[in-house]
């Protein structure tokens, strides 16, 4: 057995590392991809005076977000307006304890047994996932509320109503994938995706599960709630400063936990191809620190392909109308997602 | 030392569970609603119940508190109506405390085994195979009757919350044009 | 994963159901009587689990499972009432539910 505090220093440097890259280094470099695609997708540049190619404009923007005064405005009902940023960034952050990005490793030699690369073991870790996505419901219902303002109320409530509509889909599109893989634990969802990746038999489900997130994270083409034109920024019209980069940030954060379980649920997590594993090209994942490295970047390189398909798909399609948007999540993707058990299950018996 | 946290999740149930019962507003009760049922999840981790802690957060605080968040904003009662006369009678309060403490009594001195502590749990306690193989094998007739409950339900709150549009007749619009 | 006696946890549990149903006796909106409902519930729950740790049963927890399913409808039934009331009357206190009809 390991002596327990190499363990404990371990799990201090995962913490350390998933926190300063998901919050430190994803948000600011999801910004600037999304300005930058945003120019590309629009025949123009993106923002390119702060330093090289625009790299520094994240910087910049983070450092005018906190430099802002703190406004409250007047009439907003208080312990509330306050609260809701706190509430969207907690379960941002939860979510990623139990997000395991790569193999179990013994990290050269360091440890006896292999250590998961995830922060909390859990065995019921994509539930867990599950629950954190359905926690991020009240910031944005309370911020609407507590901002005092027709408008933010009219936005909160469509964004919450979508986002517990579509929670039920992608929920079921989840249920499907635990019954091929047999298992909710995350990393043996993964393990059992060494030979034919979950894409294959359910490809039905991740036709439900992309939407679905998509409309989890108010991303368009589902982001009516927040809509420019016709609600002003929605829910958080009335935050500004740094009460506004917390909802940015959880909103990144967000998407960052469901690219990942997408990833781990449909694409093999750090699986090198489909048919194809890491040991048959001589790469050791699991006992070197240069197979673990690799294995970590490959899961790292698909989850960035799916943040920048959010990206892709937020500059190419037009938004949809709020009850077209509700049509979908409960007349299409939900018949279909119980469809799809059906099938999953049928593919389980009978093959 | 996880002697203590038991106690510390414990008062701090009791404490919540207080706050949820005697504040004035109903959106504060909701609030603090939902760090009661963190605490209880807490709990179910603490006895070995894991996937009974992650399903009690996902239904009762992601969707049965969301639900009543929801209805107490849309109504967005003036706080007359929701602080108004909410005196506290004590008599309730301090009958069930009485008998809070006679049921404290009689546990002490009817059983004294039920003061130890409780035997090691097993293997397979808590794990979600455990679960679903008691529940499939045992009571699958109770499976499909809750899930026929829930289609009930869904059908009722849909029946009673449904209201009729109300057609504005054009002659109405008219009338209002020529008045303004 | 700690030591407790069964007795503690019943505790607990009765203590939360005494708080839940002695704010359900004195509160006038309807909304926080449901609240009130649920704090009851969810003392339940917990001994429900406690009893089946303590036989080291999953019966406890499948019971468990079927008092969630069975408070997630009728709160919803509650609710969808309670929106009634408040259509009818325009506010939700308790007292002024007191007509058969009307």
């Amino acid at each position: 057995m390991e002596d327990t505090t190499i363990l404990w220093l371990f799990l201090l440097g995962k913490i350390v590392l998933f926190f300063s890259v998901v919050f430190g280094m994803v948000a600011p470099i999801m910004i600037w991809v999304e300005r930058r695609v945003a120019g590309l997708v629009q025949d123009r540049y993106g923002p390119n005076r702060v330093g090289p190619f625009g790299l520094l404009q994240s910087l910049a923007d983070g450092i005018k977000l906190v430099l802002k005064e703190a406004l409250i405005p007047q009439g907003v009902r208080n312990p509330y307006y306050l609260l809701a940023p706190v509430l969207a960034v907690v379960p941002a952050a939860l979510s990623f304890a139990v997000i395991p990005f790569g193999p179990p490793t013994t990290l050269g030699g360091m440890f006896e047994t292999p250590q998961r690369l995830q922060i909390a073991n859990l065995n019921v870790g994509l539930i867990f996932v599950m629950t954190v996505t359905s926690l991020s419901v009240y910031s944005v219902a309370l911020a609407g509320w507590a901002s005092n303002n027709k408008f933010s109320v009219m936005g909160a409530l469509r964004a919450s109503a979508q986002m517990i509509s579509y929670e039920l889909a992608a929920g079921l599109a989840i249920v499907s994938v635990i019954l091929l893989s047999g298992s909710v634990d995350l990393v043996r969802i993964v393990e059992t995706q060494a030979g034919l990746w979950h894409i294959f038999p359910g490809f039905l489900a991740f036709l439900v599960f992309l939407p679905a997130i998509y409309a989890e994270t108010n991303r368009t083409p589902f982001d009516l709630p927040e809509a420019e034109a016709e609600l002003v920024v929605g829910y958080h019209t009335e935050y500004s400063g740094i009460k506004f980069g917390l909802f940015f940030l959880s909103e990144y954060s967000i998407m960052t936990t469901v690219s990942s379980t997408a990833v781990l649920l449909f694409f093999g997590g750090w699986n090198l191809l489909p048919g194809l594993s890491w040991a048959d090209i001589g790469i050791d994942i699991q006992n070197t620190i240069l197979g673990t490295l690799m294995a970590v970047s490959w899961f790292a390189a698909k989850v960035a392909f799916f943040l920048f398909l959010f990206v892709w798909v937020r500059w190419t399609l037009p938004r949809f109308r709020y009850d077209q948007l509700m049509g979908l999540g409960w007349k299409t993707l939900l018949p279909l997602a119980i469809f799809n058990i059906l099938i999953i299950a049928g593919f389980m018996v009978f093959a | 030392m996880m002697d203590l946290a038991f106690y510390l999740v414990a008062g701090l149930m009791l404490l919540s569970a207080g706050l949820v019962a005697y504040r004035p507003k109903p959106l504060e009760s909701a609030l603090w609603l939902i760090l009661h049922f963190f605490l209880t999840s807490t709990l179910y981790v603490f006895l070995g119940a894991d996937f009974v802690a992650v399903v009690q957060l996902l239904v009762y605080a992601g969707a049965i508190v969301v639900l009543f968040t929801f209805v107490i904003l849309l109504l967005n009662l003036n706080p007359q109506e929701i602080s108004g006369g909410e005196s506290l009678r004590w008599t309730s309060t301090v009958l069930f405390l009485c008998a809070l403490g006679a049921v404290l009594f009689c546990l002490h001195i009817a059983s004294p085994s039920l003061l130890e502590k409780m035997p090691a749990a097993g293997p397979s306690f808590g794990s979600i195979e455990a679960f679903s193989r008691m529940m499939i094998q045992n009571y699958s007739w109770s499976f499909e009757i809750a899930g026929l409950l829930l289609l009930l339900a869904v059908v009722g709150v849909g029946l009673l919350a449904y209201r009729r549009p109300s057609h504005r007749k054009p002659k109405d619009l008219e009338n209002k044009r020529e008045a303004a | 994963m700690v030591d407790v006696s069964i007795a503690q946890l019943l505790f607990v549990s009765f203590g939360i159901f005494c708080i839940g149903a002695s704010g359900f006796l004195i509160r006038k909106n309807a909304i926080s009587l449901l609240i009130c409902l649920e704090l009851m519930l969810n003392a339940v729950n917990i001994a429900f689990i406690s009893f089946s740790r303590f036989h080291n049963n999953e019966s406890g927890a499948v019971l468990y499972f079927f008092v969630i399913t069975v408070a997630a409808c009728e709160t919803a039934v509650g609710l969808a009432i309670i929106l009634n009331l408040f259509r009818l009357k325009k506010n939700i206190r308790i007292q002024e539910a007191n007509a058969l009809r009307g």
